[in-house]
């Protein structure tokens, strides 16, 4: 029988409260390990219910999609191989401005990934030099904030 | 008490701050309000990381000004493009586009405009009637009783919002539990930190906020590409606005029974404005003479679908703001935003800081009537915001987002929380989980704990044997076994009849 990415996502969710739920009953307060212990158990238990109905359903219910999360939404390969790829982009972000802060990462991100998603050369120059700028402006003179430089430039 | 705050609240309008702030509020609205799948959650969680260096009355009426008025730039690209710039809008769509069609676009806009604002005007200023009449019930509210509202607001989101009710439960308890990491108050006993001195005050409200809704909408930006508005908008003449206008004060009866629907279903936690608007058109249809002309282009079908869009927003605000229970995932921000400048969501609201509350609901008063003065003669270039493909949209919010997080703290570790909660996020989306209950649970949490153990340390395990307490409790079961009993009587009816 092959479950459902939902279904991967409940046993995850159950996997992560046992532990939760473990963990918990080791701390030193009953105040402290209460409410942890109830909602994990909680979770636990209606993850165990979900997974069930799921499981005895079988086949894929059609559901509608809204940003409260009403339903599943069912898509292709494609599509979340364009999502892998964008997060990918992200995370390659996150990396790049850890290790040399935000003043490089900024126009380089802007230009490569505009250009990715199918940007203009000059299109997206111009929002990577002008975008960084205002960035900069902003916060570093209005805001007085120092953007993060990257572990190689004293961040 | 109330006299004096509402003076105090007119006062308030007379500071620049507030008028700048609210400005600027108003502006973001409209931008997206017309850019299509971004949305007033997004507006306002780009703001969070800048709410640290406002106050009060700078910040809150900068998102109440967003979530006001929001919906009424989305009746333009409903209208003249066929394409629902909120949500909301989609009704607006049934009749707005077809009126467009038909030559009469400039009519169209201006019922929609003036029904928008007229009923967001009427709404807040009901909200501000019914005040003092929710005054003596806030004060009498104890913390024995603030457990089970948590508990209700929590559940009302995560019951009502749509989807799986055991999925949206699950989404509740998720958020309280990790609004439990880091230090507990009362026992400084450290919970699932460990040993990351980062975690010791909990994960950054702001980051997991802007991570949980902003990330997943602006992924999935990226994924669907393209622009979602094609086409030329219709030029509009300034005869039609007028008359669609004079049309809003012709259907006096209709504007009044679609802002009361807004204003009914917005003061009921988790169903948003889109049922407000569905609901509201329904009625209009079955109630009109011609219920055979909605859905060709008519204009009370506009009138009925924009209403209640902008009126749901004083009805949500008012309990929010009276009882801590938000009634939508704005309202859920606007919660965060209230901790984040250091007020204490609930009952204070409206005994200790009742003047800012007071100022909030006039500000939806103003801010539904400069989006108006601003929307009419600009039509025409707004609607063009609508075609801002997305390839340039989605850099520049990631972008703007990563830096505004970094900046909230200063810290390159909310920046990694930003992204996790994005991918937390993302999975919930797409696996139909109800996000704002997460981030209710998460905003709540603490308080929840706070006042758990209050009544627990002041009335023992009895603490909920009091009428506010077991009223609440009731509404509590009521929702829970609602659906599963009227399935059952269903059943066993359609059984009897076969």
């Amino acid at each position: 029988m092959k479950l459902r990415g939902s279904a991967y996502v409940l046993i995850a969710f159950m996997v992560v409260m046992l532990i939760l739920v473990t963990y918990s009953l080791t701390m030193p307060h009953l105040k402290s390990k209460l409410l942890p212990v109830v909602l994990g158990s909680g979770v636990f238990v209606l993850s165990a219910i979900r997974l069930w109905i799921e499981i005895k359903a079988g086949s894929r219910p059609k559901a509608a999609v809204s940003k409260g999360g009403a339903g599943e939404k069912e898509e292709g390969e494609g599509y979340w191989r364009r999502y892998l790829l964008n997060i990918g982009w992200v995370a390659g972000f996150i990396l790049a401005t850890y290790v040399v802060g935000f003043i490089i990462t900024m126009p380089l991100f802007l230009l490569l990934y505009m250009k990715w998603l199918g940007t203009r050369w000059l299109v997206a120059l111009a929002f990577a030099v002008i975008t960084p700028l205002i960035l900069f402006g902003v916060f570093e003179f209005a805001l007085n904030v120092e953007l993060y430089r990257g572990l190689l430039f004293g961040g | 008490m109330i006299f004096e705050a509402f003076i105090q609240a007119l006062l308030n309008f007379l500071s620049p701050n507030l008028w700048l702030f609210m400005g600027v509020g108003i502006i973001t609205a409209l931008i997206f309000g017309i850019i299509p799948t971004t949305g007033n959650v997004l507006a306002m969680a780009l703001f969070l990381p800048f709410l640290f260096t406002m106050t009060p009355e700078q910040a809150l009426p900068l998102l109440v000004a967003i979530g006001s008025v929001i919906y009424t730039a989305g009746a333009i690209t409903s209208i003249l493009l066929g394409i629902p710039g909120t949500v909301p809008s989609a009704a607006t769509v049934i009749d707005g586009y077809p009126m467009t069609q038909k030559g009469e676009g400039g009519r169209a806009l201006g019922a929609g405009l003036m029904g928008s604002a007229v009923g967001g005007c009427g709404a807040a200023f009901l909200a501000l009637l019914l005040v003092p009449l929710l005054l003596p019930m806030v004060m009498a509210l104890r913390s024995n009783d603030m457990v089970f509202l948590v508990l209700i607001g929590i559940s009302f989101i995560a019951v009502l919002s749509g989807g799986s009710m055991i999925k949206g439960l699950i989404s509740g308890c998720l958020g309280l539990l990790l609004s439990l990491v880091g230090f507990q108050a009362v026992t400084a006993v450290e919970r699932f930190t460990f040993g990351t001195t980062y975690l010791y005050d909990g994960f950054c409200l702001v980051a997991f906020a802007m991570g949980i809704f902003a990330i997943p909408e602006v992924l999935d930006l990226a994924v669907e590409g393209g622009t979602i508005a094609k086409g030329e908008a219709v030029v509009t003449k300034v005869t039609g606005i007028f008359k669609g206008i004079k049309d809003v004060f012709r259907n006096k009866m209709l504007v009044l029974q679609s802002s009361g629907i807004g204003f009914g279903i917005g003061t009921i936690p988790g169903i948003g404005a889109l049922v407000a608007t569905f609901v509201s058109y329904g009625m209009a249809k079955k109630r009109s003479k011609h219920p055979e002309l909605f859905g060709t282009g008519h204009v009370e079908g506009v009138i009925a679908a924009e209403c209640p869009n902008n009126a749901k927003e004083g009805g949500a605000l008012l309990i929010t703001l009276a009882l801590g229970i938000p009634g939508s995932a704005d309202m859920v921000l606007i919660l965060a935003a209230m901790m984040l400048v250091g007020l204490t969501p609930g009952p204070a609201m409206l005994t200790d800081h009742l003047d800012l509350s007071l100022t909030l609901m006039l500000v939806i008063i103003v801010a539904n009537i400069i989006a108006v003065i601003i929307c009419l003669p600009l039509v025409r270039y707004l609607a063009k915001l609508a075609r801002v493909p997305s390839h340039i949209l989605v850099p520049l919010i990631l972008m703007i987002v990563a830096v505004a997080v970094f900046a909230y703290r200063e810290e390159f570790y909310d920046v990694i929380t930003l992204f996790i909660f994005g991918g937390i996020g993302i999975i919930l989306k797409h696996f139909g989980y109800n996000r704002p209950a997460v981030v209710l649970g998460f905003v709540l949490g603490s308080l929840f704990e706070q006042y758990l153990f209050l009544s627990l340390g002041l009335d023992g395990l009895f603490f909920f044997m009091r009428p506010i307490s077991l009223g609440l409790i009731f509404i509590l079961i009521a929702l829970f076994t609602y659906g599963p009993v009227k399935k059952i009587v269903q059943r066993r009816m359609g059984g009897g009849k076969s």
